[in-house]
């Protein structure tokens, strides 16, 4: 087996690293999983939270339940002996009328508040859920975005005044900051595991020219900035903002940054379809392990972009692609396929709880997972597909809370998930989004 | 209310931006724009300030760019191929995130940096920074390093087996006992073998220890530098004795050490570690209790990277001039003297850190990091230029230097470019025209890819519909990119890029479209062949159009080359679909025959309301007039059950019942040169048309004198500079 290490995220590395890097997980502890977890009186304290993003919808004509039930599009979950972390909350709806769906509820997922529209050069949502616990809950790494590459919109899908960022991205910094999403298992792996070459004195090297450079940055972007006009300005707060993020994580290094747990993933993950599920399990156990570590308590993950087509041919054969399959008209060939993406998105959630629990982080994690819309083909926004995982007896986990005949706004789930969290908000998102304060019933 | 009021404004807004005004003479009231430049008009009369006139007296007040636009990674990636001298591969940029396309292109965003983007870029320039300096161009001027010469021969990769020989420290290999007595060479035998201790053995791709000593091979450092030896050791005599222990060991200790027990498994290891020159990394064989059964398999190898030489050179007479040298060309302007004190800081810092821990190679280190500080510079990674303060007033040559490189060469301005600038030689219209003709014809393809890759989607980078590496489908889209070049440089019209009487196409590519390719014909360096053709080559004869519009069913290719024809060749986008609108198409599910004849179906669609055909009755039938071709581009008459592909629906009263006819009409439209102009203007403007601007649109596309002939698309894009520069250059 391979013994010493190198950090190079470069160095060329067989598929049978990549086995060796996914085998791991039978050789983590596996306490946290032995516990029944309805036998636990009470919640863990929860300390983390995991947005997850599917795209298009599920399978649920004319926004009714359709098959979003724990024996047919979650059954992944429950085969995994997940349905006892896992809450459906039904009767949730998100978004405006007058935006297109896809766009808001992808980059409104996890804010509730509506997408600028009218010049596409800017993207301006709101700042979303994970960012305000990752304020409330600092750690080394503020948070990890995760995704599929970036998906340029086909000229079918596009609108005039409608930035192609909000397509791409859930998690926003602040209300014109996004946080742009790893495609790249191999880019994730460098950022938590690599630690550079050479001993400890060399290291402080590295960091102490990272931020002469990073320095020199911040000062020249103050001296531009101050030469511009006030509309041009902001882009460049962000520019320093991103520079201080950055030497601040040189800072931390030493403090919670995990160890190598063996050498870097390998694979074609350039192509949206190539290693789709390979990405995102890859994804998922160094999400786990830098949760584990203490390096970063929050995450999100997209599934894909809204409105592209992923076809993912690898498990699901050639065929039409994941907006096609949500558009069918009917169509039943479609609507299979359309299922089979659903199936093998609820797999994946599975797979990623699991990884969680392996490492004894389930219970303190609160895990949202959702879609842009209930039926893709209608862009309906009504009884949103939604589920909460976790654990603790406090929750009511297991069960489906909420119904598609009692509609209530998105906001109010995330306003107690922010509560659930420690960072409690009077209110969350915009107009007729916006929470009510009204409790969703997923306490007991 | 108000959301009702936004969602009408943004369909006007659309609508008066992008399309032209009789274009939309057939529509329903709902989406038929109010009259172009309304109210505006009056209002040019000259006596609020003078606005300085475009050509032929279309008066309109200049408007800046107000966001400050990102360069994007195309852009990035072309000056740092400027300031290399060599293309920098794509896959370079593969980790960068990728930027919002506006308006077609992707240069027009202000695209915020958030840390995960500037940590790939960090990463990035760190690797660039050593290329630079690597690079002789760059280092120019600076008094040539005083190093001693390689202690060994220098490789950037090492093989033990492949480099074994009879002689001692060639290729940097050296035959040893573990106490580092020379072994003696048996050529008889081809290998190494110790005199006084009959058991030891060395030979190239294996070790044997002795009765006494152990056998070491060693590998010296030729120069100071990043050494990775890597391998594995194995039992190559798996008959018996007690095992061996294996150790590779640096200048500081050791980096791997395991037991590999009699049959025992593979052990492989991989390490990295700073050199200076004549440091050893040595491989070493060790017996357990007795060398018996011993011989050791093994495949080791070294990667090295040596670290620039630079014996004798410093900040004053080396460092500021490379700094001064690149920071002058990545910033598009000279610097100014605090610019150079903050990069010196960046060396002197950078410098005394490594100094203190030891760090080999002290001046690269430290004048990488000031390039690297450079590099990432806002006014690199952003474009101050298009913004009123963004550039210093005594630089206004400069600035206009950069926007011309921008827009003709998507990169930085070349030499002669600089210098004209520098000598103030930058002035009048003629000038600057010259200008943009001779860096047209310098520069390659640059302009070809990046303005016309991205207006009509042939660029792989960012491209909006799937990128194929099936041979066919890269050959389409090298055929889009070779006529738009064509067209540009053989001074052609734009009616010639929809109808250009000739196209490039390789073997297989010529057998699809069943061309007759003759063998003897000359074939271009992207391995095509020009062919003349009135039934190929144009935009909506092109393989990369027919395929790549053509997804999904039936109907969805229709309205994908319907609105893919709209909206890049006649700049008519459809408005996105209200709500009242998308209920009309949710409750129509079900209500049409899938098995109907496809133009039956269209016929349903465009008839069902007048919200319908607003937009059916533009897409439709310029989808319809391509269904000669099918999916794959192949021309054909009719369907699979025998019916034909041929229908009579009218585009704006225009009959365009096939492909000749839709090209006939698209080529000399106005509307299509509009259309052209304004991508044109676009490019350079890194903003939309204002609706008030639009009657440049005519000028530009030479429609305001019906006389005239269409000019040609190089002049055009001069011209179309010239108006950009004037639309939104303060006066």
């Amino acid at each position: 087996m391979t013994r010493a290490s190198s950090s190079s995220s470069s160095l060329p590395l067989s598929r049978r690293t990549v086995l060796q890097f996914m085998g791991l997980q039978l050789a983590l502890p596996l306490m946290s999983s032995l516990l029944p977890t309805s036998t636990r009186a009470q919640a863990a304290p929860r300390q983390r939270f995991i947005g997850v993003f599917f795209p298009n919808g599920a399978h649920m004509p004319g926004a009714v339940d359709g098959n979003w039930n724990f024996a047919e599009a979650l059954s992944p979950l429950d085969q995994a002996g997940l349905t006892n972390n896992t809450m459906i909350v039904r009767g949730l709806h998100n978004g405006f009328g007058d935006v297109d769906p896809h766009w808001q509820n992808t980059a409104g997922f996890l804010s509730c508040r509506r997408v600028t529209l009218g010049d596409a050069a800017v993207a301006r949502a709101g700042k979303s859920l994970d960012q305000i616990v990752a304020d409330a809950r600092p750690t080394p790494l503020r948070s990890l975005e995760v995704g599929a590459p970036y998906y340029h919109v086909h000229p079918l899908n596009d609108h005039p005044g409608y930035s192609h960022d909000y397509l791409n991205r859930i998690s926003w910094q602040s209300d014109d900051a996004f946080r742009s999403p790893i495609a790249d298992p191999r880019q994730l792996f460098a950022k938590l595991f690599a630690t550079g070459d050479g001993g400890a004195a060399q290291l402080r090297y590295l960091h102490a020219r990272r931020r002469s450079v990073l320095d020199h940055l911040h000062r020249d972007a103050t001296r531009l900035q101050a030469r511009l006009p006030a509309e041009a300005r902001p882009v460049l707060s962000t520019y320093m903002d991103s520079v201080r993020d950055v030497e601040r994580r040189l800072d931390g290094v030493g403090a919670g940054t995990c160890t190598s747990p063996e050498g870097a993933p390998a694979g074609d993950f350039g192509d949206r379809d190539a290693n789709y599920t390979l990405r995102y399990q890859l994804m998922h156990r160094m999400i786990a392990l830098a949760m584990q570590c203490g390096s970063v308590g929050v995450a999100t993950l997209m599934y894909g972009p809204s409105s592209s087509d992923l076809s993912i041919p690898e498990t699901l054969g050639a065929g039409n692609g994941h907006h096609t399959c949500a558009h069918n008209r009917g169509d039943t060939g479609l609507i299979d396929r359309l299922r089979r993406m659903n199936l093998l998105q609820a797999g994946l959630l599975a797979h990623l709880l699991g990884e969680l629990r392996n490492v004894g982080v389930l219970d303190s994690t609160l895990v949202l997972y959702g879609s842009d819309m209930s039926d893709g083909d209608l862009h309906l926004t009504t009884n949103l597909p939604v589920l909460l995982c976790g654990g603790g007896s406090d929750l009511r986990f297991g069960q489906a809370v909420g119904s598609a005949d009692a509609p209530r706004p998105f906001a109010d789930l995330q306003l107690e998930i922010l509560q659930l969290l420690g960072a409690p908000q009077p209110s969350w998102g915009d107009g007729q989004a916006a929470s009510t304060g009204a409790p969703t019933g997923i306490l007991v | 209310m108000r959301a009702l009021e936004h969602i009408t404004a943004l369909r006007t807004l659309a609508l008066v931006l992008l399309v032209g005004a009789s274009s939309l003479a057939g529509c329903t009231n709902e989406l038929t724009p109010p009259p172009i430049g309304d109210g505006d008009d009056d209002d040019d009369d000259g006596d609020d300030g003078n606005p300085p006139p475009t050509p032929r007296g279309c008066q309109v007040e200049p408007q800046p760019v107000t966001i400050l636009p990102r360069t994007s990674n195309e852009e990035f990636r072309q000056f740092v191929t400027d300031l290399l001298g060599r293309p920098v591969p794509v896959e370079r940029f593969a980790q960068w995130t990728p930027l919002a396309q506006v308006n077609g292109f992707d240069t027009m965003t202000e695209s915020r940096i958030d840390p995960g983007a500037l940590e790939a870029q960090l990463a990035t320039v760190e690797a660039l920074s050593a290329e630079l300096m690597a690079t002789p161009a760059v280092m120019e001027g600076c008094p040539t390093p005083t190093d001693p010469p390689p202690a060994c021969a220098e490789h950037g990769a090492y093989d033990a087996a492949a480099q074994f020989s009879g002689e001692q420290g060639r290729d940097c290999w050296s035959y040893l006992d573990a106490n580092g007595g020379a072994l003696a060479y048996a050529p008889a035998d081809g290998r190494w073998f110790s005199p006084g201790d009959p058991g030891m053995f060395l030979w190239g791709n294996g070790l044997h220890p002795g009765l006494r000593v152990d056998v070491m091979l060693r590998w010296t450092a030729p120069r100071d530098g990043s050494a990775a030896p890597s391998g594995s050791f194995f039992d190559a005599d798996a008959g018996g004795g007690d095992g061996v222990i294996v150790v590779v060991r640096g200048p500081a200790g050791d980096l791997f050490r395991a037991v590999i027990a009699n049959g025992g498994a593979r052990e492989q290891f991989q390490a990295a570690l700073p050199v200076r020159r004549g440091d050893v990394v040595d491989f070493i064989v060790q017996r357990v209790a007795n060398n018996s059964w011993d011989t050791t398999g093994h495949a080791l190898s070294v990667a090295f990277t040596p670290t620039p030489p630079s014996g004798g050179r410093t900040w004053d007479n080396c460092g500021q001039l490379v700094v001064e040298r690149v920071a002058t060309r990545a910033f598009r302007r000279p610097l100014v003297a605090l610019e150079r004190d903050e990069l010196r800081r960046v060396f002197d810092e950078t410098a005394a850190a490594a100094a203190a821990a030891g760090i080999i190679g002290v001046f690269p280190e430290a004048l990488g990091a000031a390039l690297q500080a450079t590099l990432l510079s806002p006014h690199v990674l952003y474009k101050p230029e298009f913004v009123p303060g963004g550039f210093d007033g005594a630089h206004d040559q400069h600035r206009l230097a950069s926007r011309l490189a921008l827009y003709f060469r998507g990169s930085l301005p070349d030499d002669e470019l600089r210098a004209l600038a520098e000598a103030g030689g930058l002035v009048g219209d003629d000038v600057i025209a010259a200008q943009a003709a001779r860096l047209l014809a310098a520069s390659g393809d640059r302009f070809v890819e990046h303005f016309g890759g991205q207006w009509l989607d042939f660029r792989v980078v960012g491209s909006t519909t799937a990128v194929s590496a099936d041979p066919l489908r890269v050959a389409m889209r090298k055929e889009a990119h070779a006529v738009f070049a064509a067209v540009l440089a053989e001074d052609l019209s734009a009616d010639r890029l929809i109808a250009p009487g000739f196209t490039f196409v390789d073997a297989p590519l010529a057998t699809h479209y069943g061309l007759t390719l003759d063998p003897a014909a000359a074939v271009d360096a992207a391995g095509l062949t020009r062919v003349a053709t009135a039934d190929r080559g144009g935009l909506f004869t092109q393989g990369h159009f027919l395929t790549s519009t053509a997804t999904g069913s039936d109907f969805k290719r229709v309205i994908g080359r319907g609105l893919y024809a709209l909206g890049r060749t006649l700049c008519q986008p459809m408005p996105m679909l209200d709500p009242a609108t998308r209920e009309e198409i949710n409750n129509s599910v079900g209500q049409i025959d899938p098995a109907a004849p496809l133009g039956e179906r269209m016929q349903i669609h465009r008839s069902s309301s007048d919200r319908c055909l607003a937009c059916h009755s533009q897409m439709d039938p310029l989808g319809l007039a391509l269904e000669r071709f099918d999916p794959a581009g192949l021309a054909r008459d009719t369907y699979e059950d025998g019916s034909s592909v041929e229908n009579s629906f009218l585009f704006n009263d225009v009959s365009v019942r096939n492909p000749a006819e839709l090209q006939a009409w698209v080529k000399d439209a106005g509307q299509y040169r509009r259309c052209v102009a304004e991508k044109l203007l676009v490019w350079g403007l890194h903003r939309a048309v204002r609706p008030e601007e639009r009657c440049v649109l005519d000028q530009l596309a030479g429609l305001d004198d019906p006389q005239a002939p269409a000019p040609p698309l190089r002049a055009t894009g001069i011209d179309a500079f010239l108006t950009a520069l004037r639309l939104t250059e303060a006066p």
